[in-house]
């Protein structure tokens, strides 16, 4: 394909001819539907649902901690925020929201005209949402939801906290986990048995890389996780001793079972959104990716380093080998710090132009940055030891997650989203969210570094007034509320956007991947006809086929 | 295919050194038999689609730089217009959790749910409101071409 007008001489149209026959957008039609397009969105609007509720207890607890002593909350209901706000943020806000860009987008970025097993896809969406139903039915037990924290560590979990809302715990990470592990499977298969002719896996989009990669870790990883459930569940229920030291069990394999779980999952929570920033900077910086292949095997190095690392969790525990995992966590900085230097050297003297996409792009790379240098110092044991279990790891945690996952997750949402309903958002909105949001978000999270120093445990509903940590603490629940505000701008920019409409056309922002060349929102089964795949840019080609020059060999 | 088994095989080759400096530094179970159990089940897969791609004469399309959507022609799956039998058995498998916290007899509505959305599932029929439908590629001549370009100009 070296001449621009062969360009639509070899088009494939896809057979649409059948009508759906079902009317679009009722209830019934997103019961009964297996397009892989409506599931996302469903997972998408679902997730936001859990942020807003996750975000209610986040700031309960900022509430509670503004001042010493207790004011509002008791000390178990303090315990069940925290725990119902680390369970709903990892679990059912950050997962389904992988999977819901990974069903919207993927897709459409390798040219296919679904799922592979579309109806395995509408199961993994049913049981994420019924587990999350299990999850909340706690709040209607006598007790109260699960109180032992997200990690759920054993004795806690089975000895000194009864009650059926950790059972409802147990069993409703091992529903929608089970509906993760499908989701798995089903991208994988997609990806290997679905993509266009011509698009070598060398020319899949770096997202469409990064999930496959994140979909090799659940498959690795749930299935533990769903076992040491279910043990936990037993020596609950039916007084089986898994985790019970007095009968010849462990507490510590718990940890095991759950870390080997935990560690891979905040990959598998962040790789998806390294590759949605990987989309969004060659597009407003108007470059190709830098070093396309060098981010491929970056994402698989972290993949396979993060099977490796998880008992750098269990330092304290005295029971494991430190130098071994402290030296595969400090190895697995390195193909992070590899992608970061490929996302500057993309932007570095590109045209950047900054849209809100971008926006929460650089504020993604600050913040991100700064949660992954402090991974290293916690990775070395002498200071791990210091700082475990205290508000230094809180703020590390969230500066990755919530900086790695939550800039990201708007960045992708205010990019796709004209892809997904045909308009855009409003632009002036979107700024001033973004901005509000890095501000409230690093006062919330930079003062917990300070406090974690000076030694302020975490999990705590009080802290001593004479600990030098009062003003830090206020710091932090004021920029809990700022961030408060920047959510609800974003909700009034949904409703304002809405009311607009301002239709965005194929390709709003001049994108790259091939969902750009199908319509907004793209028609049942993706695309009326494929352009042709000659580099990783088959949208770019078709816009510029002056500048075509690119292969990549399979 | 070739990517695809290299990379179950990249990851087996990275764990297995790995999971045997594990054994041979801490002796501690849990974690000797995840490593090692995760670097089979990538050999596993690798080999699996080793032997797929072995079956195949050359290479897929999709395998080939140079491929054009013309050698795409033929089917390519069969897709469900619709099911609802996802949602039944989500429902049982959430019926069933209840059961195990609450109330023991939900077990028996659940796994009726759940048998009942099997079968359906099974049964699923080629006609009527949820049958599947064959998706075909094919070479659209030049004129429809240009007609489904302007119908997408008209939406």
């Amino acid at each position: 394909m070296t001449e621009p007008q062969h360009a639509h001489s070899d088009n494939v149209v896809a057979d649409v001819a059948t009508p759906r026959p079902l009317k679009r957008n009722s209830v019934v039609d997103y019961l009964v539907s297996t397009d892989h397009k409506q599931i996302g969105m469903v997972y998408i609007v679902s997730a936001f649902v859990f942020l807003l509720f996750g975000g209610l207890l986040a700031m309960g607890i900022r509430t509670e901690l503004a001042e010493p002593g207790l004011q509002f909350f008791g000390n178990e209901t303090y315990n069940q925020l925290f725990t119902m706000h680390g369970t709903i943020m990892v679990f059912f806000f950050a997962m389904p929201m992988l999977t819901g860009y990974a069903n919207v987008i993927f897709p459409l970025q390798i040219g296919a005209p679904d799922m592979a097993f579309p109806r395995l896809n509408a199961l993994s969406l049913w049981l994420f949402l019924g587990g999350g139903l299990v999850m909340l039915a706690g709040y209607v037990t006598s007790e109260g939801p699960a109180s032992f924290g997200w990690t759920g560590y054993a004795p806690l979990s089975t000895e000194y906290t009864g009650g059926t809302g950790g059972d409802l715990w147990m069993l409703g990470l091992a529903v929608s986990g089970v509906g993760t592990l499908l989701s798995g499977v089903n991208f994988i298969t997609t990806i290997i048995c679905l993509r266009a002719p011509g698009m070598t896996m060398f020319r899949m989009p770096i997202f469409t890389w990064n999930i496959l990669v994140t979909s090799f870790l659940i498959v690795i990883v749930f299935p533990p996780l769903t076992a040491a459930l279910a043990m936990m569940l037993l020596d609950r229920r039916l007084g089986t001793h898994f985790y019970d030291a007095t009968a010849g069990g462990s507490p510590i394999l718990w940890q095991h079972l759950f870390w080997f779980f935990g560690h891979p999952e905040v990959y598998i929570l962040i790789l998806p959104f390294f590759g949605v920033v990987t989309e969004i900077i060659p597009v407003f910086s108007r470059k190709p990716v830098f070093g396309y292949k060098a981010f491929v095997f970056a994402t698989l190095a972290i993949a396979a380093y993060s099977i490796t690392v998880w008992a750098h969790h269990m330092y304290s525990t005295g029971g494991i080998v430190i130098a071994y995992f402290s030296a595969t966590t400090l190895l697995i900085a390195v193909p992070t710090g590899v992608k970061v230097f490929n996302w500057i050297a993309t932007m570095w003297r590109g045209s950047i132009s900054l849209q809100t996409p971008m926006l929460f792009v650089v504020g993604f790379l600050i913040t991100f940055l700064m949660g992954g240098l402090t991974g290293p110092m916690l990775a070395v044991a002498a200071l791990d030891f210091h700082l475990t279990d205290t508000y230094f790891v809180v703020a590390h945690f969230h500066y990755v997650m919530v900086g790695g996952i939550f800039f990201a997750v708007f960045a992708g949402f205010y990019f796709w989203w004209p892809k997904m309903t045909g308009w855009m958002m409003n632009e002036t909105l979107g700024k001033w969210q973004a901005v509000i949001l890095f501000i409230g978000f690093n006062m919330t999270f930079f003062p917990q570094h300070l406090a974690g120093l000076r030694g302020m445990p975490r999990r705590y509903a009080d802290y001593q007034a004479d600990q030098g940590v009062n003003w830090l603490n206020m710091v932090s629940t004021i920029g809990a509320f700022v961030t408060l505000i920047a959510m609800l701008l974003f909700v009034v920019n949904l409703v304002v956007s809405r009311k607009q409409r301002v239709p965005a056309g194929n390709d709003p922002w001049g994108g790259n991947s091939l969902e750009w060349t199908t319509t907004s929102p793209a028609p049942h089964h993706n695309f009326d006809r494929l352009p042709p795949i000659r580099s990783e840019r088959p949208a770019f080609d078709l816009r510029h086929p002056e500048l075509h020059h690119t292969t990549r060999e399979g | 295919m070739r990517t695809e088994w290299k990379l179950f095989f990249f990851l087996g080759v990275f764990m297995t050194p790995l999971a045997v400096i594990y054994w041979v530094t801490s002796r501690e179970e849990s974690g000797i038999i995840l490593l090692f159990v995760t670097a089979i089940a990538c050999f596993f897969m690798g080999l699996y689609l080793r032997s797929q791609a072995s079956k195949m004469d050359g290479l897929r399309p999709e395998d080939r730089a140079e491929a054009t959507q013309a050698d795409g022609v033929g089917e390519v799956g069969t897709f469900p217009v619709g099911s609802i039998w996802p949602f039944v058995a989500a429902c049982g498998v959430t019926l069933i959790a209840f059961a195990i916290t609450f109330q023991g007899f939900l077990m028996i509505p659940a796994l009726g749910l759940i048998l009942f959305a099997v079968a359906g599932m099974a049964r699923e029929s080629s006609e009527g409101d949820f049958h599947h439908e064959e998706l075909t590629a094919h070479n659209a001549p030049a004129e429809e071409v240009g007609e489904f370009e302007q119908a997408q100009v008209k939406k």
